[in-house]
């Protein structure tokens, strides 16, 4: 790459290039690659910090699942009546209306209901339950809305009356979680409000409080997900768990190499290294009832124990809703689980919750790399251009005796020959401390590390390339040519020299 | 202890007759509790109503016929016959424990379904 290097830029032209190429990836976005370097970036990170977010807030959050065992279940006891999703409205009302009874600090549906079906007469039902949930036990109801601005059903309307509906719909946040869009709250920090914000606050309630006036319109969340899933409520209903998460060497190299080296080694088997059970604790629909129904002493007294003032979260598994979510940690999940974690964050972290990417980073990103740039274009050039001591003194008279052949400065052949091999190394040591002060001190998502580290590589490729050379050198050759009067000029006459070789 | 064994062999022999007779005799099954204070009621309009289970009676109710439609008909404490909601009853049927869920509930990345629930392949 140094070998026959040519005629060769002005420092501060390459500092401004340099910059250019990255305003542009990063401005410009194109193809994508900004948003996926920073998508990739983020999971990388979360999968490699996943084992060390412990929260109070997971025992105090419970998800009560609807999946098909759950549903063949509940019709071959003659629960439901409904044996295939959608389940009708009175089968809803009756589990509701059983996880109600126990009092729960908090409750989401997370069923989009739209408008009441024509094949089922039992929305009435429903809409009892739920009155009654918030009239004889004082629990108050959430439930899933829609997209912001969307105008209510009158289906909707009537669901208002007895419950709250809260956003649970949102584009353009990548993966982060929206806490407010315009005037209307989403799910996550529904819940919170509810839990962490009302006269007697849950013990799980951490940080100093997240209250309305702290969030601007488009505030988003960045999800941190766990990893550390809770045992099974009830084992002797469980076929199959995951093995808690001890925390030996083995357990966190392993996240390691899953969270750093997935993206890197695409041979790495990603799918062993998952984590395959979500990270908060799950009763299917159809334990809740067995129990209910039939269940020991013990195991009525540990459902009470399990839903009783906490904040549950009603949701479905069933293939072909489409309500799934991406974790970076699970793979995919059903939908609810995002709702979970987004509240978890909130109430482990309270104000300090870890902020998404929002116009103050753009900025500070775009500083982070003009600073990088010129870091990368003076360092590569000081390293180029430093010479051993005893060469600089190389013809110095008087010099002393003993001290001609001991260089006090002898730079490596790497820098010398490969400035920017070195710069790059350098350059990634900037960007993970950088990443890291944003992230634990100024609780910003990981920085687009990937993103920044490619960028260096991409300058340290084209740093004294042909490439190079003929856009730094031999394009505003051309142009001052072609725009000059006098093509006699100096600056013509260097570029002639500069085409030709070469001179 | 003979005579003890000769009187239950003649109370067996006497009790079918008698039981019969009534509908309490037709009960296979009873309800043996409630899961809330108020369970669903059949009204006679077809809608469906709530009814507090102070005013249906103390369990065990016999369990006179089921509609198979999720009702079960039983007499109430005043005499009157009611069909009520099987989901929240509580009886002496045998039933299935539950099945077994398995936890992990996380599934691959790029796990794919290009359908709708409910809606199949043919729009036939």
């Amino acid at each position: 790459m140094n070998g026959n290097r040519g005629k060769r830029p002005a420092l501060r032209v390459r500092i401004v290039f340099y910059i250019l190429v990255g305003w542009f990836v990063l401005q410009f976005n194109p193809f994508g690659i900004s948003n996926k370097s920073d998508l990739a970036s983020q999971d990388a990170v979360y999968r490699l910090l996943a084992p060390n977010y412990h929260s109070l807030a997971r025992d105090s959050i419970v998800v009560v699942l609807l999946d098909e065992t759950a549903i063949q279940d509940l019709y071959d006891w003659k629960v439901f009546h409904a044996n295939e999703w959608p389940v009708r409205y009175r089968d809803h009302a009756y589990l509701l209306g059983r996880i109600l009874s126990f009092e729960p600090r908090a409750l989401f549906v997370d069923v989009f209901f739209r408008r009441e079906r024509s094949t089922d007469d039992s929305f009435p039902s429903l809409l009892r339950t739920l009155r009654r949930g918030h009239e004889r036990h004082g629990v108050e109801v959430l439930l899933a809305g829609n997209f912001p601005g969307v105008s209510l059903t009158e289906t909707q309307q009537a669901l208002e009356e007895v419950a709250d509906l809260s956003l649970n719909g949102w584009s353009g946040f990548g993966k982060s979680y929206p806490l407010r869009i315009g005037d209307e709250f989403s799910t996550a920090y529904e819940l919170y409000q509810r839990a962490c914000l009302r006269q007697f606050p849950l013990a799980a309630c951490r940080g100093d409080p997240l209250r309305d006036a702290h969030l601007e319109d488009g505030a988003a969340l960045s999800v941190y997900w766990g990893s550390h899933a809770p045992g099974p409520l009830f084992p002797e209903f469980s076929r199959a768990g995951c093995e808690p998460f001890a925390g030996t060497l083995w357990e966190v190299l392993v996240q390691a190499v899953h969270g750093l080296g997935q993206g890197l080694v695409g041979g790495l088997d990603a799918e062993q290294a998952r984590v395959k059970c979500p990270y908060h604790g799950v009763i299917f629909g159809n334990q809740l009832v067995a129990v209910i129904k039939r269940g020991t002493p013990q195991q009525k007294e540990a459902l009470r124990e399990a839903i009783s003032g906490k904040v549950v979260l009603y949701g479905l598994a069933l293939d072909g809703l489409h309500d799934v979510v991406d974790s970076p940690v699970h793979g995919q999940l059903p939908g609810v689980f995002l709702h979970a974690m987004a509240l978890d964050n909130l109430m482990s972290r309270g104000k300090e919750y870890i902020r998404a990417s929002d116009d103050f980073i753009e900025r500070v990103n775009l500083a982070i790399w003009v600073a990088l740039a010129a870091f990368f274009a003076v360092g590569a050039r000081w390293l180029e251009n430093r010479q051993p001591v005893s060469a600089r003194e190389e013809g110095n008279e008087g010099k002393k005796e003993g001290e001609d052949n001991v260089p006090q400065c002898r730079p490596s052949k790497l820098a010398k020959n490969h400035p920017e091999v070195v710069m790059i190394g350098l350059g990634i040591l900037v960007v993970g401390g950088i990443s890291v002060f944003m992230f634990a001190v100024m609780d910003y998502e990981p920085l687009n590390s990937i993103g920044f580290i490619s960028l260096l590589g991409v300058i340290g490729l084209m740093r004294d390339s042909k490439l190079e050379r003929c856009l730094l050198v031999y394009l505003p050759c051309w142009l001052g040519r072609r725009f000059r009067k006098n093509g006699k000029d100096k600056a013509c006459t260097d570029c002639r020299k500069a085409e030709g070789g070469k001179s | 202890m003979k005579k003890m064994a000769w009187v239950w062999g003649v109370l067996l022999a006497w009790t079918p007759p008698v039981m019969a007779g009534s509908p309490v005799g037709k009960a296979r099954h009873h309800i043996i509790g409630f899961d809330d204070t108020e369970v669903e009621v059949l009204a006679e309009d077809g809608g469906v109503d709530y009814l507090a289970v102070e005013i249906i009676g103390d369990p065990p109710l016999p369990i006179l016929e089921d509609n198979g439609r999720g009702f079960v008909r039983v007499k109430a404490r005043d005499g009157r016959m009611l069909w009520l909601g099987r989901s929240y009853l509580q009886t002496d049927e045998q039933v299935n424990v539950p099945s077994c869920h398995d936890a992990r509930l996380a599934k691959s990345s790029d796990r794919t379904m290009a359908s709708a629930r409910g809606v199949g392949k043919s729009c036939k």
